[in-house]
C-alpha cells in the first residue's frame, strides 16, 4: 500500500521526488529518490525532514503544511494524521492547487485504511 | 579566557564512533573529547562544564541512556546551559519528542550524512556562541565613540573582568581586564606596544565583553552588525500594508532577531520564526538553494508567509490563505518589473 502512494503520488504531473515519514518512524522513498544520480536531491530531502523537526515540535504553533517556492522547483511538507509528506514538484505557483488537491486525497486514503498503515 | 575553539564532548558506547565524529570534528579545528560512558561524561563535565560548548550524545547506551545523561546535566545548574544534540540509530518519534522536550537542540540520525552533520553543527555552534556573546557584551562603538583612554576609563568604571576586541579594516587585537585594569594583551604581545598601536589607528570598531571570548563569534557579531540594514521602512508604508489586507494580523522584520510591527512585545512567534530563518539559511548555504518564498500553515489555519523585499527578510501572519495568496501574487507582480 505504502507504494500504491508512493507510486499514484509520483505520476501526478511536474512530481519529482516523494518521501513519506510514517507515525513508527519509517521512511519511504519514491523510487526517483534512491537513483545513484538523484542523490544530491536525496541528501536535500533528508536535510529538509531534519530541519522540519525543529519546526513541528515548536511548543507554541503546530504546523499542518509548509511550502518553499524555490527557483528549481517547489517544495511541500504537509502532515496528515501522524505521515509526514515531502513533495517536490517542478513549477511556482501551481504548488497551492496541488496541495489542496492532495490533501484531502490522502486523508481519505489512510482513513479507508485504519490502523495506520497506508 | 581567549576562546578560538569550540569545545565538543562526544559520548557515545561505540569507540569507533567517537574515532570517526573525532577525526571529522578535528579537521574543523574543534577541540575533541569522547567518552563511551555517559556517568564519566558527566563526571567530566562536572569538572570543566562551564567550558564545554556543545555534548553529542548516543541515545542507547550501557549503564545510563543519553536522554538520563541529559536529565542529569539539565538538573545541574551550572550545567543547564550546555547545548545537546543527539545522533541515534532509534529511529524513534517518542525519543525525538522526549529529547527535544527535555531542551535536545538538534537530533540526527545513524547513518549521518557527514557533510550535512558538519554543517550544521557549524550553524549549531555559531548560534549557540552568538547568542553566549550577546549577553555578555557590554558595549560596542568605533574610535569616534570611544578614543583607547576613553576605554580604559570605561572598563575601569565598570571592574571589567574580559575582553575589548578591536578591530579595523586590515587587523585585530585584544586587550583583557582584570577587576578594571588592563592586564595583558594575549600571547608574545607588548601591553604598551598595542596601547601604542590603537592610537595610532585612524579607525576602529571596538567590543567589550565579560567572561571569556570566542574570537569567530566576535568577528560574526561585528560583520552581521556592520552589514545591518539602516530602518528604510517606514511604519507608514507597514500601515498601508495593513489596511490593504485584511486578514493580515502582524508583520515581522528581520533585524538580528524577529520583530514584531505592531505589537512589539509579540514574542510567540519568535522561535518559529528563528526556525524557519535558520532552516532557509541552511537550504542557501548547504544546497545553494535560491528561495523565492516560503510559507507555513499552522493547524488554526493561520499563514506564515517569509520572503526577501529589497534586502529585508519580512514575515507575514496571516488570519487566513486567502490573504497570504493576495499578498502573494501582489508581490510577484512587483517582483517581475
Amino acid at each position: 500500500m505504502n507504494n500504491d502512494i508512493l507510486t499514484a503520488i509520483t505520476r501526478i504531473e511536474g512530481i519529482s521526488h516523494c518521501l513519506i515519514l510514517t507515525p513508527e518512524a519509517d521512511t519511504l522513498f519514491s523510487p526517483s529518490l534512491l537513483k545513484e544520480e538523484n542523490s544530491r536531491d536525496m541528501e536535500l530531502f533528508l536535510s529538509m525532514l531534519n530541519m522540519i523537526n525543529e519546526l513541528r515540535f515548536d511548543q507554541n504553533h503546530q504546523i499542518k503544511s509548509a511550502k518553499w517556492n524555490l527557483e528549481q522547483g517547489c517544495f511541500i511538507i504537509t502532515l496528515v494524521r501522524g505521515h509526514t509528506f515531502l513533495v517536490q514538484y517542478q513549477g511556482k505557483l501551481e504548488c497551492e492547487a496541488f496541495f489542496n488537491t492532495i490533501s484531502p486525497t490522502l486523508e481519505a486514503t489512510i482513513n479507508e485504511n485504519p490502523g495506520g498503515e497506508i | 579566557m581567549l576562546q578560538s575553539q569550540y569545545k565538543v564532548i562526544i559520548v557515545d558506547d561505540h569507540p569507533f564512533t567517537i574515532k570517526i565524529l573525532t577525526r571529522i570534528l578535528e579537521k574543523q579545528n574543534y577541540q575533541v573529547t569522547g567518552f563511551t560512558e555517559p556517568g564519566k561524561a558527566l563526571d567530566y563535565l562536572e569538572e570543566s562544564g562551564e567550558n564545554i560548548d556543545l555534548v553529542i550524545s548516543d541515545i542507547m547506551m550501557g549503564d545510563m541512556s543519553g536522554i538520563d545523561l541529559l536529565k542529569n546535566v539539565k538538573e545541574r545548574p551550572n550545567l543547564a546551559r550546555i547545548p545537546f544534540v543527539f545522533l541515534s540509530a532509534a529511529n524513534n518519534d517518542g525519543l525525538r519528542q522526549e529529547a527535544f522536550a527535555l531542551g535536545a537542540i538538534d537530533f540526527f540520525d545513524k547513518p549521518v550524512n557527514t557533510n550535512l552533520f558538519v554543517s550544521k553543527l557549524q550553524s549549531i555552534l555559531k548560534n549557540i556562541a552568538l547568542n553566549h556573546l550577546s549577553s555578555n557584551i557590554l558595549l560596542t562603538g568605533t574610535k569616534e565613540t570611544l578614543t583607547p583612554p576613553d576605554i580604559l576609563e570605561y572598563c575601569a568604571m565598570e571592574k571589567l573582568s574580559g575582553y575589548v576586541y578591536f578591530q579595523n579594516a586590515a587587523l585585530e587585537t585584544t586587550l583583557f581586564f582584570e577587576n578594571g585594569l588592563l592586564e595583558h594583551a594575549g600571547k608574545d604581545r607588548e601591553l604598551s606596544t598595542e596601547f601604542d598601536m590603537l592610537q595610532e589607528w585612524k579607525s576602529y570598531t571596538f567590543l567589550i565583553s565579560r567572561g571569556k571570548l570566542n574570537i569567530q563569534a566576535v568577528r560574526l557579531f561585528l560583520k552581521q552588525e556592520s552589514i545591518q540594514p539602516t530602518d528604510t521602512i517606514s511604519i507608514e508604508k507597514f500601515e498601508k500594508i495593513f489596511n490593504q489586507f485584511k486578514d493580515l494580523r502582524e508583520i515581522f522584520i528581520h533585524r538580528g532577531s524577529w520583530k514584531a510591527v505592531r505589537d512589539h512585545a509579540n514574542e510567540s512567534m519568535d522561535t518559529l520564526l528563528a526556525n524557519l530563518h535558520k532552516m532557509n539559511h541552511q537550504l542557501i548555504q548547504d544546497f545553494g538553494a535560491r528561495i523565492i518564498y516560503n510559507s507555513l500553515r499552522l493547524t488554526n489555519d493561520q499563514v506564515i508567509l517569509m520572503l526577501k523585499y529589497q534586502d529585508h527578510d519580512l514575515a507575514f501572519l496571516f488570519n487566513s490563505e486567502e490573504g497570504c495568496q493576495a499578498l502573494l501574487s501582489l508581490w510577484q507582480g512587483v517582483r517581475s518589473e
